[in-house]
């Protein structure tokens, strides 16, 4: 473990992404006690650009852009971390039972795999979550069931390496059942380059939900990222602010999990790190 | 080759029809009356919806409902658009020629852009130059698609003025003959200028990985032992292997070029596929999306047939053996 | 025969840094070749071999490889510190080489036709290109259709035909062969040695063959150098060398047959490891392995001494020998 964040130590970006996504949790709970942070506050001052009053300027409505930004963390974070989450999960228990049962288990999901590397993403997810309603859980819901084979690949690749190795025959000799081996043995020594690639999908869940609502597919209720560029959109004449503060608030996010997913990936996997 | 190609086609032709399926079975299991989903919420006439019940068998059972949707899919019909008044099928095609006018230049410049990038950084590699590179690929990997063409239409067609910012062409005083073609291509510049820019940041990073690889093979070293010079080196030994994995990376990801032109036509209001994908979505116009879907990965499925094709083009080792897919 | 040697290295030394260590590849190494001479040059791999045929033609990987002292002499032109085009005027033409893996060291996307006409387009363009590879395939006895298979479509010894084919289309003075059949099986082996002979005299080429194998050197060579762990310790007339081995070392790769290696290509008959090529370590690398080792063999490596005329070695056995850098067999063939 102490090796694992020193490892982790060593990336400076890496350590910089995760002290931005530690402020962006911050700010998300103070928002839910600090008084007076209600972003559907509308004013008069309606369509102001950036001021000493509204720092990142108001929207048509007369709502300020700086606290719909930080409000809107909540939607992003909270889809990012469910949907890698259940992405993950499900990626390791697939993966893992491929990998270790093998045949026709295997195949089937080596072809279910590349059926969904083939299918476009967002296109799936966007008539599925236009079919169904919006609403975050099926969002989640649709970016895990498009995410998992990524998980699933490295894990069934890394079981199939662990299976043939000693120790798990030392274990199987003592007369250990099949399914108590891979629980108890596989899976944890297989779990860190599947943890890795799970770190990344926070991103492209984070990307994904964005674009969703950027294309009206969230609930107008909610205030988040891609909503705001959605009504950006209609007043890219007149008012700059308004895309380019929200696009910028994805864009730095995103870029932040994928950094910290590399250090991660990196820290998680000394085989690897000294590339 | 004969036999690669027909190793290639057995792998798409499952892939294929299971995503047939996956489009048929969307329908019922999102929760709902199938038949919305046929018709969409537009406002129909009268009996119509009977109709459509009929046609799709949907009080037969499940697996006669699935014959007859094949039955229709290969008689080309993808069902009827009332919001706009046509065929699913005709539609879809129309605007699909519009994508490719914006994705086709755009990836192909972003494909020579960054073969170009990674041969210009592989002999410095380690330096600013390179570690550039590799921060644009995470740029690229970060950026939502449709805020950087947001932030080109404010810079290039707002505040500079250089571009228009929306639409195929200019509708007062919309020009003729080669001046409309001027014209489609000046609107051409900025959404496609957003495609490449995403785009070249993947390609840029595997070519960069893939030249470095050829370098340091030892048929170079050959190459340089004959005398020849670095200029030559690199275009006839480094380049021509180090563009396999580059062309094999842009066929495969062809997909996800098509959903990054998708997304930035909303932006700049560009009359391809991604402009009828909102349109419909506000109007729940359900049998387009389901098109726009199908047609999608068909065309992912068609590119990565015709990628493995290539590939044996530029890879006279694989004609004659088995092909192998990654 | 006077005026300067066709390659003559002086006293070089060669290390490979990264940013963990530093392998000291080549040390104090002296050799020379003279115009139409036959040199071959021995050792365990690792030992150095590869790393001089390399150098020779500035194709040491850059910026890992670095000389530390010494120098490289083309036809007495000092192009020891050359830039990548000014190797242009060394590599082909009078240097050309042919590498050990026949497979690897060809284009694998390039008809071998075309890979032998970029050689003659490059080193005699006033000739016709077709015409001289059809030539230079029957020279290496290879039927003409071979131009347009690409490599992986022929057989190893083929492979190893198409590199020669490379090699003299460059007109070279000097051929240096890397191994040329190490990965070979017997017979084939066998055919391209003769080959190599064969094309030697019709050619009139100097020739550096480079080997772990005494026998294939002894057959081929006038003159023998015999390296270890980046020294040159014995070198003299192939005869001299066989009648009298005087480094223990020499005796010890006498003696050793093809059967008493392991996968690495090291003799097990010597006993013991070849040394860490990391650091730098005083005395005789041979030291820790020798049977016959004295007590300064471990303080500091003897010079060389003569033996008899024209056959040198650096052990001291025989003497502490010059301590300045000898000009290492140069006019053998004066």
């Amino acid at each position: 473990m102490r090796e694992f964040w020193l490892r982790f130590a060593s990336h400076r970006y890496g350590v910089a992404a995760g002290l931005y996504v530690l402020v962006l949790i911050v700010i998300m709970l103070l928002l839910e006690v600090v008084p007076g942070t209600d972003p559907h506050d509308i004013t008069s001052a309606v369509m102001q650009p950036p001021s000493a009053a509204h720092t990142l300027g108001t929207d048509e409505l007369g709502r300020d852009v700086l606290l719909g930004i930080l409000s809107g963390i909540r939607v992003s974070l909270t889809v990012g971390f469910a949907a890698a989450f259940g992405a993950t999960a499900i990626g390791v228990v697939v993966g893992a039972t491929a990998g270790f049962y093998g045949g026709l288990l295997d195949l089937t999901f080596m072809r279910v795999s590349e059926i969904f590397q083939v299918v476009p993403s967002f296109i799936l997810a966007a008539l599925i979550v236009a079919l169904s309603g919006p609403g975050l859980p099926q969002v989640v819901a649709v970016i895990s069931l498009l995410a998992w084979p990524q998980v699933a690949r490295l894990m069934r690749g890394e079981v199939m390496r662990l299976k043939h190795l000693e120790f798990v025959d030392a274990v199987r000799c003592l007369g250990t059942r099949e399914l108590a081996i891979l629980a108890g043995e596989i899976i944890p020594n297989a779990l860190a380059p599947a943890l890795a690639a799970g770190s990344l999908i926070v991103g492209q869940a984070i990307l994904l939900e964005a674009a969703l609502s950027f294309f009206g597919l969230s609930s107008a209720e909610i205030i988040s990222w891609g909503r705001m560029l959605n009504s950006g959109q209609r007043f890219l004449f007149n008012a700059w602010w308004l895309s380019v503060f929200p696009g910028a608030a994805i864009f730095l996010t995103v870029l932040a999990f994928n950094l910290l997913g590399d250090a991660l990936g990196s820290a998680l996997n000394p085989r690897t790190a000294s590339q | 080759m004969g036999r690669y190609l027909l190793v290639r086609l057995g792998w798409a032709i499952p892939i294929v029809l299971a995503i047939v399926v996956i489009n048929f079975m969307i329908v019922h299991i999102v929760p709902g009356d199938p038949v919305q989903a046929l018709v969409g919420d537009f406002p129909t006439p009268a009996g119509y919806i009977e109709e459509v019940r009929q046609e799709f068998g949907l009080d037969r059972p499940l697996t006669q409902q699935l014959g007859l949707y094949l039955w229709n899919l290969a008689h080309g019909n993808l069902g009827f658009s009332f919001a706009n008044r046509q065929p699913v099928l005709g539609l879809i095609l129309d605007r699909a020629r519009l994508t490719l006018l914006l994705m086709l230049p755009a990836l192909t410049l972003a494909a020579m852009l960054g073969i170009v990038l990674a041969l210009a950084a592989a002999p410095r590699a380690g330096s600013m130059y390179d570690s550039g590179i590799t921060a644009l690929s995470l740029v690229g990997y970060s950026i939502p698609i449709f805020w950087l063409g947001q932030l080109l239409v404010i810079l290039f067609a707002i505040k500079l003025k250089w571009l228009p910012a929306q639409g195929m062409i200019t509708l007062r005083n919309t020009p003729t003959g080669w001046a409309a073609v001027v014209d489609v291509l000046w609107h051409l510049v900025l959404p496609a200028l957003s495609v490449t820019i995403f785009y070249v940041a993947v390609v840029a990073r595997v070519a960069r990985a893939s030249v470095l690889e050829t370098l340091s093979q030892d048929y170079v070293l050959t190459a340089r032992a004959k005398g020849l010079s670095r200029r030559s080196v690199l275009w006839r030994h480094v380049l021509p292997n180090s563009l396999i994995p580059v062309v094999t990376v842009i066929g495969y990801n062809f997909g996800y070029s098509l959903t990054g032109a998708i997304l930035v036509e909303t932006v700049f209001a560009w009359p391809g596929l991604g402009n009828l994908f909102i349109t419909s979505i506000g109007n729940r116009d359900y049998p387009v999306l389901q098109g726009i879907f199908l047609f999608t990965a068909m065309t992912v499925v068609v590119a990565n047939v015709v990628t493995d094709v290539l590939y044996g083009v530029l890879d006279p080792r694989v004609r004659v053996g088995q092909g192998s897919h990654a | 025969m006077n005026g300067p040697p066709l390659l003559e290295i002086v006293d070089l030394s060669l290390s490979y840094r990264t940013r963990r260590r530093v392998v000291h590849a080549l040390q104090a190494v002296n050799l020379s070749i003279a115009d139409g001479e036959a040199v071959g040059l021995v050792g365990e791999s690792g030992s150095g071999k590869s790393t001089i045929a390399r150098a020779v033609l500035g194709l040491t990987p850059q910026p890992v490889a670095r000389i530390e002292r010494g120098s490289i002499r083309v036809a007495g032109r000092d192009v020891t510190h050359l830039t990548e085009d000014g190797w242009g005027d060394v590599r082909g033409q009078p240097i050309a080489i042919v590498f050990q893996d026949p497979l690897s060291y060809l284009n694998p996307v390039m008809r071998v036709g075309r890979q032998i006409a970029e050689s003659v387009e490059r080193h005699t363009p006033d000739l016709s290109v077709n015409a001289r590879v059809r030539e230079l395939l029957e020279q290496v006895k290879l039927p003409s259709s071979c131009a347009v298979s690409y490599p992986h479509e022929l057989s190893g010894g083929m492979r190893q035909r198409v590199l020669l084919a490379i090699a003299i289309a460059c007109r070279p003075k000097l051929l240096i062969a890397d191994e040329p059949t190490t990965a070979l099986d017997v017979t084939t082996q066998a055919e391209i040695l003769a080959l190599l002979k064969e094309l030697r005299t019709q050619l009139n080429m100097a020739m550096l063959l480079i080997s772990h194998d005494l026998g294939i050197v002894a057959s081929a060579c006038d003159r023998i150098y015999v390296m270890y762990a980046g020294r040159t310790i014995e070198w003299g007339r192939t005869a001299s060398i066989f009648e009298a081995p005087a480094h223990p070392y020499t005796v010890g790769l006498m003696h050793a047959a093809e059967a008493d290696r392991d996968r690495n290509g090291r003799f097990v008959t010597i006993g013991g490891e070849p040394p860490d090529l990391t650091g730098l370590h005083a005395g005789c690398p041979f030291a820790a392995r020798c049977s016959r080792a004295l007590d300064q063999c471990t303080e500091t490596m003897p010079g060389s001494v003569g033996l008899m005329p024209q056959h040198w070695v650096r052990c001291w056995l025989y003497g502490a020998g010059q301590a300045a850098a000898p000009t290492a067999g140069t006019g053998a063939r004066s």
